[in-house]
């Protein structure tokens, strides 16, 4: 073990004070002891995620087959080990990265760990099959929903001709071309690998006992397949003219709208204006400009707000409203409106303070428990972040100003958009 | 100041809670919690409980009006307020009662605690509800109408949101089947597009000053505080003297509900749509929730039937067929002042709602006769309900959702406080004698939702 401790600020929320540490297996550890938490939290990342997939949702299949069978046990053991140890855990594949992340009581950590390290390990990806036409009717019964539909054609969409678009439907379209286990196999082989990890571990464990058991256990180098290495860029589609991508759906009751565009990266320059002007356009909540505007000033929706989601090497901003479909074209009005606003007039400075102390507010909030504060550092590595970064964040925002978010609004808002409408056809 | 004090230590809390309660009736819990962040709820007694045929839906579009404003404060300012110190803020409504809530950071000089603390109070006693927000009365189904739409027209787009949700669909038929027409559990507490539309402004600062009495209120905060200050800060702050009630009496909350008769008719029904898988929920009635030990017995069924990797529904059908058969499957306890509800619910593909009501029969019935539920799998689920405490005692909003959950349907917070110490008394035999109690299948109540011809033939 070499503690190689990075030095916390005085400015930074406790829940983000880690240590770095490398361990013998050529994993690294983030590290924080908790006194005060009741449970213990595992997040275990690792590189890629669908961006190095060999087929579009192969790492979305693998993940679930992790839970169906071991060289030791089969799905059935592995369910009833999980419930008796109480273990919390998920495995999920992100755009740039596969993750496991679990909660668990302090007693329990060990056999949670062995656990964890058999289905990372031994998997036999058994149920290959079964597993994929449990796919299909899952995404079938979220297709269901007219919203989830809307969202899911406007992101396969923006980021077509590239690995960040796999969504529901790009996965569908995929898995009659995922007919060999071995692919699957090789896959599960050269990702899960200790030198292609990073774990992100909080709670009240002291550090030697912690370092101690994730090298006993997580994860061995079985192979010497190496990791695939990610991409360092993707090559985005540009769009000539607003594209409309369409869903008819005659008995839905709303029209269910996205209007986005690509975005910055989370390591781009620009991260933080964006994020200062989404919170001011939709990301407040109740205060910000499309839900005061559209929902209290017009009552054009319950559901009105915009995002902003930055990956590794690119992102996407976008607006979403849930309307009576004879209010569609007033509700893109209004958005054009909205936008064209934070291009045309700087942010009033109260505004953009208001925005400033909403983001670094909210942090404590999102931090709370040690799961959250886990799963918070591990994701933004993964994505190509440092601690240091994470830590930089209250400077980063307070420094920019009305005229970057002006800048921003243009470089963004002013390419043509992709607009996903799902509600009955005569709106369409 | 308080007329009583109690301390209740609470499940992986480190302190305490402390429960104080006043003369006028109004009553404050205070659970010590160190970290960053504070949540301050207030739950109000009343939702659709309360309401009749007339004025259904009158408790959420209340809870929608309550945030427009205030003699001190206009519209919009205490949203702003709140979200410029990094607050999250919202409220809900539900049978037995409407809250609302306020999660924010912590500053050293404690300003963010007491503004928002002011503000929740101000909002709750003394909201204005001004005309110009409620919006014009109007014929939601008429297209040419043309006038103002204000907070009328958002609960009305919150209707149609909650129409595109299949679940929220079968959900509502269900409920409506199972409780009679005089049971006020029977409407859905969103109401209707056309009562939203025309309930006049005068009614529903009427139901306002019935329902938000002291008596009828509790407020709870988590955070990192001294107690002494804290009690002083609220008691300011919720000075119900300067309430003005205008004449109007303060309601009395509905204690007894009214008898559920045996089904013996609808127990059934199928609706259709647009949609390219099934869904179904079935509902039975449970015990009453001051029934604790039959309560938690009742969890520990829901968790071995349909909630864990484990559980009986998951394995036998979803996981083990050949042939996937279900997309989704789980089970879950309600628990309602006048009387819980379990549901088992489902979403499948390629078998008709009969077979798929049967395939879940039959798990029911194993379990509810020759394979009752097993030492392994009782201790499984103890120790999961166990965990699902301490998950509870991380964050500060979920303490206090929990507790207030507790007030609303049973008065106090015995039911979350009392729930782990009761469980460990809870015996497998009990469990077993709850489940052939209450899930019994000429006591279901089963809606399904099926696509309709049209799209079943592409």
């Amino acid at each position: 073990m070499k503690p190689n401790a990075t030095k916390a600020s005085s400015v930074m929320s406790q829940a983000l004070q880690v240590e770095t540490l490398s361990l013998n297996n050529g994993a690294t550890m983030l590290f924080r002891q908790d006194e005060e938490a009741a449970r213990l939290a595992i997040s275990l990342y690792f590189r890629g995620g669908n961006s190095i997939e060999p087929i579009p949702g192969m790492a979305d299949l693998v993940d679930r087959l992790l839970m169906k069978g071991t060289k030791n046990r089969s799905q059935e053991d592995i369910s009833i080990a999980i419930d008796s140890l109480t273990l919390a855990v998920d495995t999920d594949t992100k755009r740039d990265f596969s993750q496991m992340v679990a909660t668990v009581l302090e007693e329990d950590l060990e056999a949670s760990l062995e656990l964890m390290s058999e289905l990372l390990n031994d998997s036999t990806l058994a149920e290959f099959d079964k597993e994929k036409e449990k796919m299909v009717g899952e995404i079938q019964m979220e297709m269901d929903a007219p919203k989830n539909r809307a969202s899911d054609g406007f992101v396969r969409t923006l980021f077509e001709g590239t690995p960040y678009n796999v969504v529901s439907s790009v996965l569908m379209d995929s898995l009659p071309l995922m007919n060999s286990i071995k692919t699957a196999e090789a896959h599960y082989r050269s990702i899960f690998r200790p030198e292609n990890m990073l774990i992100s571990f909080a709670g009240n464990v002291d550090q030697a006992r912690a370092v101690r058991l994730f090298e006993q256990y997580l994860p061995k180098s079985a192979t010497t397949q190496k990791a695939p290495i990610p991409p360092n860029h993707i090559t985005l589609k540009t769009f000539v003219e607003d594209v409309i991508v369409p869903f008819p759906k005659d008995d839905s009751a709303q029209a269910h709208i996205f209007k986005g565009w690509h975005a910055p990266a989370l390591t781009d320059s620009d991260y933080y204006a964006l994020n200062l002007m989404n919170t001011i356009l939709g990301g407040a909540g109740l205060s910000a400009r499309l839900f005061t505007e559209l929902r209290d000033k017009q009552g054009l929706a319950y559901n009105v707000r915009s995002s902003y989601e930055a990956f590794r090497l690119g992102g996407m901003f976008y607006l979403y409203i849930g309307t009576e479909p004879s209010n569609k074209d007033r509700c893109l009005e209004g958005f054009k409106i909205e936008c064209q606003k934070l291009m045309d007039t700087p942010v009033p400075a109260k505004e953009l303070d208001e925005a400033k102390a909403n983001i670094l507010g909210r942090r404590s909030l999102y931090l709370e428990t040690v799961h959250q504060q886990a799963n918070y550092l591990g994701a933004q590595v993964m994505m190509g972040r440092t601690v240091s970064d994470v830590h930089e964040m209250p400077e980063r925002i307070s420094a920019v100003t009305a005229a970057d978010i002006q800048r921003v609004a243009q470089r963004i808002m002013s390419q043509p958009a992709v607009i996903a409408v799902a509600g009955p056809s005569n709106i369409l | 100041m308080s007329t009583k004090q109690a301390r209740i230590p609470i499940p992986f809390c480190k302190e305490p809670a402390y429960q104080l309660s006043y003369d006028n009736g109004f009553t404050l819990y205070f659970v010590p919690k160190r970290g960053e962040v504070f949540n301050i709820n207030t739950w109000v007694k009343t939702g659709s409980i309360h309401e009749d045929d007339q004025n259904n839906g009158v408790s959420h579009f209340l809870e929608h009006l309550m945030f427009k404003g205030t003699e001190r404060f206009k519209p919009g300012e205490f949203d702003r307020a709140m979200e410029s110190m990094g607050a999250v803020i919202n409220a809900a409504t539900w049978k037995d009662f409407t809250f609302y809530y306020i999660t924010g950071p912590k500053d050293s000089a404690g300003n963010n605690f007491a503004t928002a603390l002011d503000m929740h109070a101000d909002m709750l006693l003394h909201s204005t509800i001004p005309d110009g927000e409620v919006g014009p009365v109007y014929n939601p189904d008429d297209p040419n109408y043309s006038g103002a739409k204000r907070e009328r027209s958002v609960v009305i787009e919150e209707i149609g949101m909650r129409n595109d949700q299949p679940w929220t669909k079968i959900y509502n038929a269900v409920n409506l089947m199972m409780y009679p027409d005089a049971h006020p559990y029977r409407r859905d507490v969103i109401g209707t597009r056309q009562i939203i539309g025309t309930i006049p402004r005068e009614d529903i600062i009427r139901y306002y000053r019935t329902w938000y009495s002291p008596k009828n209120m509790t407020t709870i905060v988590v955070g990192d505080f001294d107690l002494e200050t804290l009690e002083a800060q609220v008691l300011k702050c919720f000075n119900f003297d300067d309430v003005k009630r205008h004449g109007v009496s303060e309601g009395s909350l509905l204690e007894k509900a009214p008898a559920i008769p045996a089904p013996n008719g609808n127990r059934y029904q199928t609706l259709t749509g647009e949609y390219a898988t099934q869904f179904l929920i079935s509902g039975f009635h449970g015990p009453s929730p001051n029934d604790l030990e039959e309560t938690i017995a009742l969890d520990v069924v829901s968790y071995v039937l349909g909630e864990g990797r484990s559980s009986r529904l998951t394995q036998e059908l979803l996981e083990k067929p050949e042939k996937p058969i279900f997309n989704a499957l789980s089970t879950g306890q309600s628990v309602y002042k006048l009387g819980n509800v379990f549901y088992i619910q489902g979403n499948f593909s390629d078998i008709s709602p009969e077979e798929a009501q049967k395939l879940v029969w039959q798990e029911v019935e194993k379990l509810c006769g020759p394979s009752p539920i097993t030492q392994d799998e009782f201790s499984r689920a103890v120790k999961a309900m166990k965990v699902d405490f301490a998950e509870t005692s991380e964050t500060a909003s979920s303490i206090a959702e929990s507790l207030g959950e507790s007030v609303v349907t049973v008065g106090d917070i015995s039911h979350y406080a009392h729930y782990l110490e009761a469980l460990t008394h809870v015996t497998l035999e009990k469990v077993n004698e709850v489940a052939r109690k209450y899930l019994r299948s000429e006591r279901a109540y089963t809606a399904v939702m099926i696509p309709e011809e049209s799209v079943s033939d592409n």
